[in-house]
C-alpha cells in the first residue's frame, strides 16, 4: 500500500535554474495530494520568480525555501526567501503580473515580511480541484 | 507540404536552458516554413530561467523574409508570465515589421490555460491549428 506524503520542503539557491525544481516538485506533491497540479504549478514557479526578481533585484546570494503540506482539504504552499522583500522592480523581466495570477490560481494568498527578513508568499489551494 | 528544416536545441545542456542538465526548464525550437510561411513549434518549458535565449531564438527563426509568422506552443509543456511578456515582445516584433504574429494552441493544453487564466487570448491571434492559421493569412 502506498502512503501519501504529508509534506515536502525543497531549500533551493536563489538561481532561475531553480525555479523548475521547485515547480515540479510541489506539482507533484500536488498531484498526489487531489489539487490542480497545473494551477499549482503555475503559482508556484510565480511565487519563486518572484521571490528571486524581487527578494534580490541586485543577484546578490540567497535562498527560495519551498514548502508545502495538506492541511484539512487544503494544500498550503509557502515560498519564501531571505532577500530584501517585495517591492517595485520596474526593471523586472516578467509581466509584473504574477501576484495577481497567483491570486487568480489559488483560492487564498497572503504575503507577509519574516521576523527574519526577506518575505513569505502563502498560497492555499482546494484539494476537491484535482484532475 | 512542411519543410521541417529542423530542431534547434540551445543551451548548455543541449536545450534552451542555461542550467544544469535535468533541473531547469528546457525548451527546443523547430523551425518549418508551411506554404512560404516561417512557423516555429516551440516545445518543453519557458520560464525566467531561459525566456531571454527562447526570444532570440524565436525572432531569428519567425521574422526575416518569409510571408508570416506563426508560433505553434501546442506543444509547450509549462510557460509562465515571463513566457507571456516574450509573447507580446514578438508581437511588437512582428508589428515592426509590418506583419501579425499568429499562435497555434490546441484546446486542453497548458498554453491554452494559461492564456486563459491570464485573459490573454483575447489580446492575441489565436488559431487552433497550424493550417488554420496559415488560411487566416491568404
Amino acid at each position: 500500500m502506498s502512503s501519501r506524503r504529508d509534506s515536502i520542503t525543497l531549500e533551493l539557491p536563489n538561481r532561475a535554474e531553480n525555479i523548475a525544481t521547485a515547480r515540479r516538485a510541489v506539482a507533484d506533491f500536488a498531484a498526489e495530494a487531489g489539487a490542480d497540479h497545473r494551477a499549482v504549478e503555475l503559482a508556484v514557479s510565480e511565487a519563486v520568480t518572484n521571490a528571486i526578481v524581487h527578494g534580490y533585484p541586485n543577484e546578490g546570494e540567497g535562498r527560495v525555501v519551498v514548502d508545502a503540506h495538506l492541511k484539512a482539504d487544503t494544500l498550503i504552499v509557502r515560498v519564501r526567501d531571505d532577500g530584501c522583500g517585495i517591492r517595485p522592480n520596474p526593471g523586472g523581466r516578467g509581466l509584473g503580473i504574477g501576484l495577481a495570477l497567483i491570486g487568480r490560481l489559488s483560492s487564498g494568498i497572503k504575503i507577509e515580511d519574516h521576523d527574519e527578513g526577506g518575505t513569505v508568499v502563502t498560497m492555499r489551494f482546494e484539494l476537491s480541484g484535482g484532475q | 507540404m512542411a519543410d521541417r528544416r529542423d530542431g534547434e536545441p540551445v543551451g548548455d545542456d543541449g536545450g534552451l536552458s542555461p542550467g544544469e542538465a535535468g533541473a531547469a526548464a528546457r525548451a527546443n525550437v523547430i523551425s518549418d516554413e508551411v506554404r512560404g510561411v516561417a512557423v516555429a513549434g516551440l516545445e518543453g518549458e519557458v520560464d525566467l530561467s531561459n525566456v531571454e535565449i527562447v526570444e532570440r531564438r524565436l525572432a531569428e527563426t519567425l521574422f526575416g523574409e518569409r510571408a508570416g509568422s506563426v508560433l505553434d506552443l501546442s506543444e509547450i509543456r509549462f510557460l509562465d508570465s515571463s513566457a507571456l511578456r516574450m509573447l507580446l515582445n514578438l508581437g511588437a516584433m512582428a508589428d515592426e515589421e509590418g506583419r501579425k504574429l499568429h499562435l497555434v494552441v490546441a484546446e486542453g493544453s497548458f498554453a491554452a490555460h494559461v492564456l486563459e487564466v491570464t485573459r490573454f487570448q483575447d489580446m492575441l491571434a489565436i488559431h487552433p491549428t497550424v493550417e488554420r492559421a496559415i488560411d487566416s493569412l491568404d
